[in-house]
């Protein structure tokens, strides 16, 4: 697929054709969005000659939204609990709102309240038993537990998401 | 003088239940109701269908698609077909309905090649893209966010429970649910609610808020999770967690669908039957086809020449388009005074929202100033305007 950017001197306006289609410059129009995809997977292969600079910069600016967004939910996903390790419960003092008289003091103070931020979650079991039925007979193996070995995974595509992010992404955070 | 009256003995308790006048469970709801708001809604008044083209009675592109094989894939008027990692072709066709149930038309999917290795990351589902506009009543992504019901009649050769999702890319969030077919070949009627997100508001203008999507295949990356709302990132397994079927596994498996309803609230209502032509000037907001009609009337579109040109335009559209819109045609000719019929491409887009015009391109020899046209030289030559989201 090769875009060519076509202008007329009669209105003096510029369009996008593709395969005898006229795609407008207008954001909302969903065939220029997909060759703003174009432009990010395929670079300056996917036109005929040189990639205007403000379409250039539509296709730089659309990619670096993607790539925020990208790291604010591989972040997210990294701040979730370790399943093999569990949850430690973390209480926190927090201010109820109210001020209460301080006998003591003779002052009013803000009443405090201790409650759970984080409660206590239990690590799954690190290993499961699962019946091999492709030998015959069946037997018995002890495996990892699926629900650990989907957690690494997530957590390590979350973290490659991470260390691939550009640092002007990480700095607009 | 004493008078003796004597009259039939009343039972005070039969006369008080005679007050509470005899009502159904539905009566008695709307009696209920402490707002006119509550009781439209318990009514179903007023418009609740949210998909356009539901029936399937709209079919601008043409009614049968063969070797239907990659994503985005207009069928029906604002359905799609989506896929990733898999490689099933398609025959996909208009078909009657339950017509028995109202329903003359259906959308019906046949595999003509099979995919029966699915990887794990593959998915292949029939889809419809909703603007925002339309779905600001959900309240999604505030305290107050509705549930959403959606019905349908389905039916298939393959019985099992298949994936039915809402997903929002605009939050990258997922609600899924989920329905099972029982009985092969059979009209099933079916309905699944899905909770308010309270999390991800959709963008009150008009891009895309939400997709419908109804899965016909999906690999196992996609199917391991819990049923509900989650973020995508974090829990892609949950976006069709219960579908078990694979449709493209063999040749000859199909599946169609009608009926489609999407309506806020957790009761499905009866289908909300619009008019032929309301249903084809929504549709028209995102696709035109000049030519649809499958006559040959000559004239399309009016203009005039340049020396190597046509400036061609003029065309109201019959409903502000959602977007400016992409053009292309097939089969249409340049009429020139001087040179006939011409072939051309098409130059510059020069449409806005409500009126279509291009520049007609490719060509040498007119005459400037000359009146020219643009015509159809056979029955099946169309021009489109495409702003489908």
């Amino acid at each position: 697929m090769t875009y060519t950017y076509v202008t007329d001197e009669i209105f003096n306006s510029a369009s996008i054709v593709v395969e005898n289609k006229s795609i407008p410059l207008d954001p909302a129009n969903s065939d220029y969005q997909r060759m703003l995809d174009d432009i990010i997977e395929e670079g300056a292969d996917c036109w005929d000659g040189d990639i205007p600079a403000d379409i250039q910069t539509a296709a730089d600016t659309k990619l670096f939204n993607k790539q925020c967004r990208d790291y604010r939910d591989a972040k997210a996903r990294l701040a979730q609990y370790v399943l093999a390790e569990g949850q430690e419960e973390v209480r926190e003092t927090q201010e109820t709102g109210t001020q209460i008289f301080n006998e003591t003091t003779l002052e009013m103070e803000a009443q405090t309240v201790e409650v759970i931020v984080k409660r206590r979650i239990d690590p799954v079991a690190a290993t499961v038993t699962e019946l091999n039925k492709s030998v015959e007979p069946p037997v018995e193996e002890t495996i990892e537990n699926p629900l650990i070995t989907k957690d690494n995974a997530e957590r390590a595509a979350a973290q490659a998401i991470i260390d691939s992010t550009p640092q002007a992404v990480k700095d607009s955070f | 003088m004493t008078v003796t009256i004597s009259k039939p003995a009343i039972n005070i308790r039969e006369k008080l239940a005679e007050v509470d006048k005899p009502s159904g469970t539905a009566g008695h709801a709307l009696l209920r109701a402490e707002t006119v708001a509550e009781q439209q809604h318990l009514l179903g008044v007023g418009r609740r269908n949210i998909v356009i083209n539901g029936n399937f009675s709209q079919w601008q592109r043409g009614t049968t698609f063969t070797g239907v094989a990659t994503s985005n894939t207009y069928l029906a008027d604002r359905w799609s077909y989506s896929e990733g990692t898999v490689s099933p072709v398609f025959t996909v066709t208009q078909e009657q309905g339950p017509i028995d149930k109202g329903f003359a038309n259906a959308i019906k999917f046949n595999v003509t090649t099979a995919d029966n290795s699915l990887s794990a990351n593959a998915y292949a589902q029939l889809v419809q893209k909703i603007e925002g506009y339309n779905l600001q009543s959900l309240a999604k992504g505030t305290d107050h966010a509705k549930p959403i019901t959606v019905s349908f009649y389905v039916k298939s050769n393959k019985p099992g429970r298949y994936g039915l999702t809402l997903w929002d890319g605009q939050s990258s969030r997922q609600n899924s649910g989920s329905y099972e077919i029982q009985t092969p070949d059979t009209w099933e009627y079916k309905t699944v609610t899905f909770t308010g997100d309270t999390t991800g508001t959709i963008d009150n203008d008009n891009t895309e808020g939400l997709q419908l999507s109804f899965t016909l295949a999906m690999g196992t990356s996609y199917t391991g999770g819990d049923e509900g709302v989650s973020s995508h990132t974090s829990n892609t397994d949950d976006y069709a967690p219960f579908h078990e079927v694979n449709l493209i596994e063999s040749t000859g498996n199909t599946w169609e669908l009608a009926g489609v309803q999407m309506e806020v609230g957790t009761v499905a209502t009866p289908f909300e039957h619009r008019s032929y032509g309301e249903e084809l000037a929504l549709c028209q907001r995102y696709y035109l086809r000049l030519g649809a009609d499958g006559n040959t009337t000559n004239l399309m579109l009016g203009g005039v020449e340049g020396a190597a040109y046509g400036a061609m335009g003029g065309l109201v559209f019959p409903t502000t388009m959602r977007a400016v819109p992409t053009i292309s045609q097939s089969n249409t000719y340049f009429y020139s005074a001087a040179g006939g019929g011409l072939s051309y491409s098409i130059g510059t887009n020069r449409c806005s929202r409500e009126v279509g015009s291009f520049i007609a391109a490719g060509m040498s020899g007119l005459t400037a100033g000359q009146a020219a046209s643009i015509y159809k030289i056979n029955s099946s030559a169309y021009l489109e305007f495409t702003a489908e989201l």
